[in-house]
């Protein structure tokens, strides 16, 4: 693979400053879905996604893209610490893209009454080969998908024209499968044997 | 391409003329087009309209599906006006996402 810019860096720009001027357009939808973009200098944009259904309101996630050779190669799609703005391994991203296998005709009271008995299958779209690895986004518009060796054979250059790969619909896939679902926190309480209360007044004396 | 600007937003927040056309703001995979819908028609109508007007061709209308802004899918096989969209309803028309993993 060719590393660096190699599409001449003019193109790149327009199409990435396109990118940028289009999301300016809309900051205000997006803001209220809680897309907070904190970088927007070529080649990279860095936005934090917030939950706005979590009281309080938290932080799920920071993704980093990048337009080098845009639009030639699709942006790379990296999850980052939104506070130092390092990639993020697996064990510790804290929240998954899913998708709902088999179920494009079902209605939401079915996904509902299937979920609560346990038969609902999901696809998980960030993979990483282990828990220690930098996860990708396993998406066709998403440089990682194009270039990993299970996808030799559905190349960029089909999806280019159709929509997919540009700023809103990665950021779009990521709210949708990762950051909308989301209700409430998960929290696992584990509960370690202490020994006993006791009332001091009944004791001998 | 028909583009949004200051003037096209204040006219999609009134009704048309004709009482039973309005005009929606449909945002094509992030780009805002106002497209001019019959309420009594059902939704689906409008998403080939706007596809065009955004020059997003590459895909056929059944692989967009209309959201609004909560994100929540609208069933586009109904009216317009049974889904109590009003002149300026911002919706989203977005690319189903293709096969992953």
């Amino acid at each position: 693979m060719i590393e660096g810019q190699f599409v001449d860096e003019a193109v790149s720009r327009r199409k990435f400053d396109r990118e940028i001027a289009r999301y300016r357009e809309l900051e205000g939808e997006y803001r209220r879905r809680g897309w907070f973009p904190v970088e927007a200098a070529f080649p990279r944009v860095l936005v934090i996604f917030a939950s706005s259904r979590l009281n309080p309101r938290a932080i799920v996630c920071a993704v980093r893209l990048d337009f080098t050779n845009y639009d030639l190669v699709p942006p790379s799609v990296t999850f980052v610490d939104p506070f130092t703005g390092a990639a993020l391994p697996m064990k510790s991203l804290g929240f998954k893209m899913l998708r709902l296998d088999g179920m494009a005709n079902a209605t939401p009271e079915t996904i509902t009454a299937m979920g609560q008995q346990g038969r609902l299958v999901f696809q998980e779209l960030i993979q990483a080969h282990s828990p220690e690895e930098v996860p990708f986004l396993c998406l066709p518009g998403v440089r990682e998908y194009h270039d990993h060796p299970a996808h030799t054979g559905d190349s960029w250059l089909l999806h280019r024209r159709s929509g997919e790969g540009s700023l809103h619909f990665i950021l779009e896939q990521i709210w949708a499968s990762g950051i909308n679902p989301i209700r409430n926190i998960n929290y696992q309480v584990q509960f370690q044997f202490q020994g006993f209360q006791v009332d001091g007044a009944v004791l001998p004396r | 391409m028909k583009k949004l600007n200051e003037t096209s937003t204040t006219a999609a927040g009134q009704a048309t003329g004709s009482k039973n056309k309005i005009t929606l703001i449909i945002v094509v995979n992030g780009d805002p087009v106002s497209v001019d819908a019959n309420v009594n028609a059902p939704l689906h109508t409008v998403i080939g309209k706007a596809l065009e007007m955004s020059g997003n061709v590459g895909q056929p209308p059944e692989n967009w599906e209309l959201k609004d802004a909560a994100g929540n899918v609208l069933d586009a096989s109904k009216k317009i006006e049974d889904l109590g969209l009003v002149a300026g309803t911002k919706l989203f028309l977005s690319l189903r996402a293709g096969a992953a993993g």
